[in-house]
């Protein structure tokens, strides 16, 4: 009893300092220069983007959740990374790498503000 | 003389177990710690399996509804040091995808409370603390989770107290606060997941039960989506020295944190899946 009363609180000494609180570091990305020319429709272009490529995964379970325009806008600038593979995983996983003009169409929605238009 | 004794023997036998036995019949609910105690000196070895989705993408007649894939497997031994203290080693394959697999898991278990009708004591509470270390190789891809800049992100703890109560012979029902922390988690997650979890035992005949159980996360949903909750409903024969369950879960794994923080499976996408657990206890005695 002795021995397993030493035993227990060598086990919870060792689970207290073995805590740690850290995370996978969010992906870094060189600023890309983009000229919008033409206002980018949410509904027409980005929303029908993001049905074919990314909800076959990310509207059934895949984490982050993708599925409507709410969880779009708060997962864009993570969305545009990965489309470029720019130092994470590139998406649609294992490729190919969407066309450059869908992802310079999502990027200037982006900077038009990430609007329901 | 005979009558006498057995009369002897049955009254000692209700002095001696005022304490509430069987509130479950094994140490585990389904997925859950129950209040049951391995007894003083006694080992368990653990047998248990999670096949893969019955229906969805993964699942269907292509995959034996799930029976052709393993979602988690696990091997473990479980000692009781005393009646209120147990401990344990396990190996788990883990829920894998993009969470680390090929976990070690060490238990400590401890009885605080036992029901006890003659000492007014209304429920059993019994709490267990589990720690994972995921021995799989690192991913180079500083992305992933599996990454493993420190060998702590490889360190995942799971602490659940269950407080449990013997509501008559054929039911109990059990509340089970959770707490599960993991050193390294995705951007988007956090590190530490308060659960609690509700569970009930229906003990069909003297050897066999049914069981339900159920965790909410206090999480986000849009970190954690509420449809991705552990559930299980399961069944469960328990003969002298053995028992076996089988169950109907969406959890893929059997950690605290597997089944509870690290579970991303929905029921309504198919994303169920039969399980068993098999085990076996034996008391080794030492040569006098």
């Amino acid at each position: 009893m002795k021995y397993a009363t030493i035993g227990i609180i060598i086990f919870s000494f060792a689970v207290i300092i073995g805590c740690k609180k850290d995370k996978v570091p969010e992906p870094k990305m060189e600023p890309v220069e983009v000229v919008c020319t033409d206002s980018i429709s949410f509904q027409q272009k980005v929303m029908p983007l993001i049905q074919n490529k990314c909800f076959s995964c990310h509207a059934n379970g895949t984490q982050p959740v993708i599925n409507d325009y709410t969880t779009i806008v708060s997962q864009a600038d993570l969305m545009l990374k990965t489309m470029r593979g720019d130092g994470v995983s590139l998406m649609p996983q294992g490729g190919p790498a969407l066309p450059e003009m869908d992802i310079k169409d999502f990027n200037c929605w982006i900077k038009q503000g990430k609007l329901n238009n | 003389m005979k009558k006498v004794l057995y009369a002897l023997l049955i009254f000692s036998g209700n002095v001696i177990s005022q304490n509430a036995s069987e509130t479950f019949y094994s140490t585990r609910i389904i997925n859950a710690h129950s209040n049951e105690m391995l007894g003083d000196k006694v080992w368990q070895y653990r047998i248990e399996h999670r096949f893969g989705d019955m229906l969805g993408d993964a699942g269907g007649a292509t995959a034996g509804f799930g029976f052709d894939n393993a979602a988690d497997i696990r091997f473990a031994f479980e000692h009781g040091l005393t009646d209120n203290i147990t401990v344990g080693f396990g190996r788990n394959k883990g829920v894998g995808g993009i969470y680390p697999s090929s976990l070690l898991e060490g238990l400590v278990k401890v009885r605080l409370l036992h029901q006890n009708k003659e000492k007014k004591i209304p429920v059993s509470i019994t709490v267990a603390q589990e720690s994972y270390y995921s021995y799989m190789k690192a991913s180079p891809n500083v992305q992933s989770i599996a990454n493993f800049p420190e060998a702590s992100h490889r360190l995942m703890y799971g602490t659940q107290m269950t407080i449990a109560r013997k509501i008559n012979d054929r039911a109990s029902a059990a509340l089970i606060p959770s707490y599960t922390h993991r050193n390294y988690v995705l951007p988007f997650e956090k590190n530490g997941l308060f659960s609690l979890g509700a569970a009930l035992n229906l003990k069909v005949t003297k050897s066999f039960s049914l069981l339900a159980e159920y965790f909410y996360a206090f999480e986000d949903a849009e970190i954690k989506p509420i449809e991705t909750n552990s559930m299980a409903l399961g069944m469960e024969w328990n003969t002298n020295g053995h028992n076996f369950r089988i169950c109907l879960t969406n959890a893929r794994g059997f950690g605290t944190v597997q089944y509870l923080a690290e579970n991303d499976s929905r029921i309504a996408d198919g994303q169920l899946r039969m399980g068993f657990s098999i085990t076996r206890d034996f008391k080794i005695r030492r040569r006098k």
